[in-house]
């Protein structure tokens, strides 16, 4: 039944996520082509004396690069904002709008109807986010250009790893908090949808005062308990170097963090569960 | 005739506020039978339809679809439709197809596929493209072509045409079989009478009257639809 509803989610949703990616992928092509034309062409064609004949002076094509890289980070944006707003009216319409006529009475476990959104919209957001990571490198490797000298890899990781120290864990640690953190994000959503839906009138609005609600508690607590855990690491900083003070701390916090997103993942999927099975409320 | 009960209600009550939708309601469906739920508006129809259907949550006493409390398998038991267009907008006869046949294991696919023809529904057009009356037709297909034990229709007939109302009700009761029961919601009850077997009346929550069709007509002297009209003339629901 899993599969299914997988296949089914995914179903409705690839062709606008398809158009995200698309529009990601286009940016980056464009973005990256006028790069190469700023560091190529132009200067070929300044020192020719072309453009100034043209009328183009240095300032206009600066102001001009501008409002591309500005157009490029706004749309970078807009495609993260749009794809967790598409997500989650995605999951509203299709479990609390009129289509949850469609999906409330399918004989499948509610387990299995929060699971299956949940996995879609995680490799959805997982995809869109490596798009916009590859998106940045490549902007920031084309911009480089000619310089890439200044941008030697393999110098950059040996100065981290001598002032970090990295070992295997923060590594993986960092790996599983930035995964774990995309799943907690989902659920908190759902959750505060599934609460949203249970007043009789502006669901959508209430919706996303319990996101806010959800949001501010998490940072209260999260503050309280990082500022606690760095308290603690840095009263025993007599007995360590400061090496590993940092260490514990920057471990510390990887640890926190993971952990703090796996209890909203549980609960987001209870409050998401509860709202489904105990306090549904269609029109 | 299998006298199990399909359907059974056991003082269920749904609460708003201080207002009751379903007031501490008695009732009990069989198989073999097409019941016309009939009450003016705001009497509790659609309500108990969807406590029925699993999709609201009593406030107080049972409800029970052949003895199990509304969940996974009474969905598998249950052809519900509802009174709104519920299918994507996206979405085309021909992928709802696909859709029911991939959840529902008594979905008759070869049957939905012929009366979308027989209609002359284009199976690839986007239901958004679809006139409200053709959808609420794709929607009646699709509920009618599972071989469901129980049947909820909320008001399948209200918003089409009364050629369409006539391929409607052939269709439920070509559809249907003696082993199942349909529950009929409607205020158009002179187009239903003619297929109903039992009558329910319900009012302010409550079942006022429940009784065979013939039973009706025998008691009162008049077709159901009259009796309908001269028990609640002066309810102004």
């Amino acid at each position: 039944m899993l599969g299914r509803l997988i296949k089914h989610e995914y179903k409705a949703t690839w062709k606008i996520m398809c158009a995200v990616y698309a529009a990601v992928a286009a940016v980056t092509i464009i973005g990256g082509l006028f790069y190469k034309f700023r560091l190529g062409v132009f200067e070929k064609l300044q020192e020719s004396g072309v453009l100034s004949e043209a009328g183009f002076s240095e300032g206009l094509m600066n102001s001009l690069m501008a409002m591309i890289t500005s157009a490029y980070v706004l749309i970078l944006i807009a495609a993260a904002v749009g794809t967790v707003w598409f997500l989650a009216y995605r999951f509203f319409k299709s479990c609390y709008g009129d289509e949850g006529y469609l999906t409330q009475m399918l004989p499948a476990q509610k387990h299995d109807i929060i699971l299956s959104k949940t996995i879609t919209a995680w490799t959805w957001i997982f995809g869109e986010t490596l798009l916009t990571v590859v998106s940045i490198l490549n902007f920031v490797f084309v911009a480089v250009g000619e310089n890439a000298d200044i941008l030697d890899v393999a110098e950059v990781v040996e100065e981290m790893n001598d002032i970090f120290d990295i070992g295997v864990l923060p590594i993986i640690l960092t790996i599983l908090v930035w995964l774990v953190d995309s799943v907690a994000e989902i659920l908190k959503v759902y959750a505060a949808i599934s609460l949203g839906q249970t007043s009789g009138k502006h669901k959508v609005l209430m919706s996303i005062l319990w996101y806010v609600a959800f949001y501010i508690m998490i940072q209260i607590a999260g503050s309280m308990i990082f500022a606690a855990g760095s308290m603690f690491s840095l009263m025993r900083a007599d007995t360590m170097p400061s090496e590993a003070v940092f260490r514990s701390v920057y471990n510390g916090i990887l640890f926190g963090t993971l952990i703090i997103n796996l209890v909203i993942c549980a609960l987001g999927y209870l409050v998401t569960r509860y709202g489904m099975e105990r306090n549904l409320n269609l029109e | 005739m299998n006298t199990e009960k399909l359907l059974e209600c056991v003082q269920l009550t749904k609460q708003y506020g201080i207002k009751h939708a379903v007031d501490h309601m008695d009732f009990v469906l069989e198989p073999g039978h097409i019941t016309g739920l009939l009450g003016p508006n705001g009497s509790g129809k659609t309500t108990l339809i969807k406590m029925a259907a699993g999709l609201l949550k009593p406030t107080g006493g049972e409800i029970r679809i052949l003895g199990e409390a509304p969940g996974v398998r009474s969905c598998s038991l249950i052809s519900y439709l509802p009174d709104r267009v519920y299918l994507p907008k996206t979405a085309t006869a021909a992928s709802l197809i696909e859709y029911y046949l991939d959840f529902y294991e008594d979905f008759d696919a070869a049957r939905a596929d012929r009366m979308i023809r027989d209609l002359g529904i284009d199976p690839d057009q986007q239901i958004r493209a679809l006139s409200k009356g053709t959808v609420e037709k794709v929607q009646l297909i699709l509920c009618m072509s599972r071989r469901a034990s129980l049947y909820l229709l909320d008001e399948p007939i209200a918003g089409v045409d009364p050629a369409a109302r006539d391929y409607i009700i052939r269709t439920i009761i070509g559809n249907y079989n003696p082993g199942s029961s349909v529950l009929i919601s409607t205020h158009l009850i002179q187009d239903v009478e003619n297929i109903l077997t039992d009558i329910v009346f319900i009012r302010n929550g409550q079942v006022i009257l429940h009784d065979t069709k013939e039973g009706v007509r025998e008691h009162t002297g008049k077709t159901v639809d009259q009796y309908f009209r001269e028990v609640f003339a002066c309810w102004g629901g």
